[in-house]
């Protein structure tokens, strides 16, 4: 060996000796150590002979040794060119030591067997941080995941509530109706068919008993028309609103006749998008209020027409009653609620919630302009073709 | 109408109160024609079949026209209906189904399993005679029908 190559020889035993990271020659054919630096005793807690009595294999975790050896014998096989893995590996006292090792081929001399060139750094210290934030993830991607389930299991139990409740509350007003009409049948059938055992103030109270049971009827029905309003399926589409208005006048002909009411309609009205029997009932009871809340002695007049604005069709149903105060003209569309006596306006205090729910069905708006004893004038406002997607999802809902 | 109607009817509903009623509606509604009565779907299909007590022919005719509740206990209206079509000599028996809950789905179930009519039973007394008064003038009156030679 001449005096230069000596020289490169003598740098390079230095610079491997001094690195600050693990160097190691490994023989390609049998995987041993044939050279390693002090670094690399230092980091696995080997002396260099024990390091030199070794195969890589023998530093690598067992559980990923089948890996790494996979990783090696490409690497010898020439596929990767630029090797850089990392692999658990066991220090002497057994804990566990992470480590990145890149390697390269080194020139191959004659006589010698391959061998490669391994730098080895000890990466424990960012392994543990990584896997600190990985353990502090999974937690939270655990509890992200259990709470949507959790979400989706309570939806699926409350829907099932609904609907079971609605099953209930169903059979239960069904099942209601039988004794309501027994109540009824049996009186007038004693009204009817014994009215000689019966003075005056007996006739009085079963006549009493009879409007009882009717006003039970009413709430009954009211409350099964409520509940379906509430929970079917409600396919929506464009809707003739003047057949729909044609066949509730004909339905209240003879209340119209009998409180000698005007009912002035300014024909043809706009087309909406709706349901026809969600619609019905909501116009049906606003023209009933419009027909039942009059002073006494006074014939009502209504006039009903629509207007229509770019996108929104509203309809108009006005009336000469008496009107209610700006104070109660919210609480006038809660359920059961009523703001005159029932002797002077029989009725079951839900038609204009049943008007809200529908109204909230279509994705439609209500309102109303009104003065106490000066009338009222309700509107209800629909969209003239499908509304965006958005608003389709409220109704849906609802 | 001189000779009497001698066209059966046969009611078919568990709620004695509801069967009093009816039967006063009628009377009010002129139907005098004979009426008989079963308590549910197990019932009305015995008296059909002509098993148990309804082996007599003669004080249980077959009907022209039964009067079907839905909600009855053990074989109720549905599958009352479904047996009946399914028996050819009562393929054209008409049914009106006269019942106090009346769901869409079940109006339509009724319909698709073979009924001829649906109509909700009426809680006041006056609007139920009013009912039966347009039964007699429909159904035994106005309606033409395939009789078969049993209804005869």
């Amino acid at each position: 060996m001449d005096a230069p190559e000596q020289e490169i020889e003598e740098d390079y035993r230095t610079a491997f000796e001094l690195a600050g990271v693990g160097k190691a020659h490994v023989d390609l054919g049998t995987g041993r150590f044939t050279r390693v630096n002090s670094k690399c005793c230092e980091m696995t807690g080997n002396s260099a002979e024990e390091l030199l009595g070794m195969t890589f294999k023998d530093l690598i975790h067992p559980d990923a040794q089948e890996e790494a050896l996979k990783d090696f014998d490409k690497f010898v096989s020439g596929n990767v060119s630029d090797y850089s893995v990392e692999w658990p590996c066991v220090c002497k006292d057994g804990k566990t030591m992470w480590a990145v090792i890149r390697a390269k081929m080194l020139p191959s001399q004659a006589g010698q067997p391959k061998r490669m060139l391994a730098v080895i750094q000890d990466i424990s210290t960012r392994k543990a941080a990584e896997q600190a934030l990985l353990q502090a993830k999974i937690p939270r991607t655990d509890y992200a995941q259990e709470l949507e389930q959790r979400v989706a299991e309570r939806t699926a139990r409350l829907e099932e509530t609904i609907k079971s409740l609605d099953t209930f509350c169903y059979s239960v007003a069904h099942d209601l109706r039988a004794p309501v009409r027994a109540i009824h049948g049996y009186v007038s059938m004693l009204i009817e068919q014994h009215p000689q055992q019966l003075d005056e103030t007996g006739k009085e109270y079963l006549k009493r008993i009879m409007a009882a049971a009717r006003h039970m009827d009413d709430l009954i029905n009211d409350l099964l028309v409520y509940g379906r309003m509430s929970h079917l399926d409600l396919p929506l589409g464009e809707v003739d609103v003047n057949r729909i208005l044609t066949g509730i006048l004909e339905n209240l002909a003879g209340e119209i006749k009998a409180r000698k009411a005007n009912v002035d309609v300014k024909w043809p009205l706009a087309a909406v998008w709706g349901h026809p029997n969600v619609l019905e009932q909501i116009l049906a009871n606003l023209i009933d209020n419009a027909l039942k809340f009059v002073p006494a002695g006074v014939a009502p007049q209504i006039s009903i027409w629509s207007e229509e604005a770019e996108a929104t069709v509203r309809i108009y149903v006005k009336d000469n009653g008496i009107g209610i105060a700006p104070g109660h003209q919210e609480r006038i569309f809660r359920i059961f609620e009523r703001l005159n006596n029932s002797k002077e306006y029989p009725g079951t205090g839900v038609g204009l919630a049943l008007v809200k729910k529908g109204v909230e069905r279509l994705g439609a708006k209500v309102g109303l302009e009104s003065k106490e004893g000066a009338g009222s004038c309700f509107w209800i406002e629909l969209t003239k073709t499908k509304p965006p997607a958005t608003s389709q999802k409220t109704v849906s809902t609802a | 109408m001189n000779t009497i109607d001698s066209r059966v009817i046969l009611i078919s509903d568990d709620n004695d109160d509801d069967v009093v009623f009816l039967r006063e509606a009628m009377r009010k509604a002129g139907i005098a024609n004979p009426t008989y009565r079963v308590r549910d779907g197990e019932g009305l299909i015995q008296y059909l079949s002509g098993q148990g007590v309804y082996t007599d022919r003669e004080p249980h005719p077959i009907p022209f026209l039964i009067l079907l509740d839905l909600k009855m206990p053990r074989t109720n209206g549905f599958e009352a209906i479904a047996w009946i079509r399914q028996q050819p000599i009562f393929r054209r028996i008409i049914i009106v189904i006269l019942s106090g809950s009346f769901l869409p789905d079940e109006i339509i179930q009724a319909y698709d399993l073979g009924a001829n009519s649906f109509l909700a039973k009426p809680t006041q007394l006056y609007h139920l005679i009013e009912l039966m008064d347009d039964v007699r003038k429909y159904w035994f009156s106005r309606n033409r029908h395939a009789l078969c030679e049993s209804c005869l």
